[in-house]
């Protein structure tokens, strides 16, 4: 029945694809930047006449080694946060319009009158957000990280990219287990909110404070597998503490 | 089938429904009329369970109305003003949807589908997208939900609210025969006409039972003016 409810978000997916796409253009121009970046350090690292002449403005070698470490550094980093903070911002905003959608056109009290238990509404609505863009996510992401891979210049920086297995638990793991509890307490917004501009709000407050966490837990720490499974379990806690006390919260009374 | 007593629906300081009883049986039609804001759509979502009472009690068949999702699924059939499609689905798709919710295959509502369309004109536009359909063929789409799920009660919350003539007649047609079938229906209206020729029996509400009219017959000819003049006695504060 979780499936089922899933599968009508789907079907909205399908028709209107460009909830998607612009997901997918997102992501896709963050990859884009980021490796145009490094395809610029990349040039200026296999020119020693760049280097020397990079020197010679930095006022020395070494600056102008430590430069190009630095930058590279920071475009991976900025990429690894990038991906992980825009995919759970859009998966509130696809979750946080969920329940209220219902409400909007008139289905909540067909769905409500149907046999389908609070959780497993819950939990069919937080699938259905958070199925296609993690999709999507994954395979942009794992695109534009390896990307990177075939760039010299990021071989310095292996747990920052997918030479590292912690990269991969994070992209496949933590980040959508992150993304399930965003999208669990956003979909318990959307049924509370009266309003859209309301639910926005909200859902804005919870992805801001999630992302910060995520800077910490994921981006931060990409190199080690053990602290992105700990991550994901974490992630996993969340979720389901989210997704019982939501169930609680969403009443069958429309009265309410 | 359908049983309430003492009805009472509090929101915060204000009482919107005050201890109202009502009985519906098989195979009979009872219409609620009344000013707006008088309770008709809170007494109409009680009886479906979707509205908790603050007081009183409501059974459909037996069953507390708020336990009929998980313990009578499919028991009532709901029709509110609006449908309640989603726009971006076709007609087919939502019927399939809903009915899957209560576990029934999509081969067995395209099965039954048929039956159901006629004389509602819905057949040529079931894989149209909802969105697209006029507000008389949502309308009559969301009947057929309804009456997919062979239910015993059918509640109908304004069902004919900015519809065409034709689309309204084709409902209240609809709404006859289904309760010549032995179907328990309620219909919320402010169609006073359709209430005297549709409906067994009229409750005027205006947060209380002010009346009950009960015709003889549900084809005769009501006193003239009859409903009207209870209505305008109901508007009148209790």
């Amino acid at each position: 029945m979780i499936l089922h409810v899933a599968r009508r978000e789907w079907l909205e997916v399908r028709r209107h694809p460009g909830i998607l796409a612009i997901c997918a253009a997102l992501l896709a121009l963050l990859g884009g930047i980021t490796f145009v970046a490094l395809v610029l350090l990349q040039l200026v690292v296999a020119d020693p006449t760049n280097l020397q002449t990079l020197a010679i403005l930095l006022g020395s070698p070494a600056a102008a080694d430590a430069f190009v470490a630095g930058a590279t550094q920071a475009a991976l980093t900025a990429f690894d946060f990038l991906i992980f903070s825009q995919y759970l911002g859009f998966v509130g905003v696809m979750a946080g319009h969920s329940l209220l959608h219902d409400r909007q056109v008139g289905t909540l009290p067909f769905l409500l009158l149907a046999p389908v238990t609070r959780p497993v509404l819950l939990a069919g609505k937080v699938l259905g957000a958070l199925a296609p863009l993690t999709a999507v996510h994954v395979v942009i992401s794992a695109v534009g990280g390896l990307a990177t891979v075939v760039l010299p210049v990021t071989a310095g920086f292996p747990e920052l990219g997918p030479r590292s297995a912690g990269w991969w638990v994070a992209l496949l793991l933590s980040g959508p287990a992150w993304g399930a509890f965003v999208a669990t307490t956003c979909a318990v917004i959307s049924s509370l909110a009266r309003d859209v501009r309301m639910a926005q709000q909200a859902v804005w407050f919870v992805v801001f404070f999630v992302q910060l966490l995520v800077a910490f837990l994921i981006t931060g720490s990409l190199g080690s597998i053990g602290t992105q499974v700990a991550a994901a379990v974490l992630g996993a806690i969340a979720t389901g503490t989210a997704l019982a006390v939501g169930a609680n919260v969403l009443s069958r009374d429309l009265g309410r | 089938m359908v049983e309430a007593h003492g009805l009472t629906r509090r929101y915060g300081a204000s009482t919107v429904v005050e201890g109202v009883d009502l009985h519906v049986g098989s195979g009979e039609v009872l219409g609620l009329v009344g000013p707006n804001g008088g309770g008709k759509s809170t007494v109409l979502m009680m009886l479906a369970g979707l509205v908790r009472p603050s007081s009183g009690r409501v059974t459909v068949g037996g069953t507390p109305a708020f336990e009929l999702a998980l313990a009578a699924a499919g028991t009532v059939g709901l029709i509110t003003a609006e449908p309640g499609l989603y726009p971006a689905l076709t007609i087919r798709e939502n019927l399939h949807w809903f009915a899957g919710l209560y576990g029934r295959a999509p081969a067995e509502v395209d099965a039954a589908l048929p039956q159901l369309c006629e004389g509602l004109d819905l057949w040529t536009h079931l894989d149209r997208r909802a969105g697209d359909l006029s507000s008389g063929q949502r309308q009559k789409a969301s009947l057929v939900r309804a009456l997919l799920l062979r239910p015993a009660v059918l509640l109908f919350d304004e069902p004919t609210a900015n519809l065409d003539p034709l689309s309204a007649r084709a409902i209240h047609l609809a709404i006859r025969e289904r309760a010549d079938a032995g179907i328990a229906v309620v219909l919320c209206t402010h169609d006073l006409y359709a209430a005297e020729h549709v409906c067994d029996r009229v409750a005027v509400l205006n947060r209380t039972l002010r009346a009950l009219e009960t015709f003889d017959g549900p084809r005769s000819a009501p006193e003239p003016g009859r409903l009207h003049a209870l209505l305008a006695a109901a508007a009148e504060p209790a």
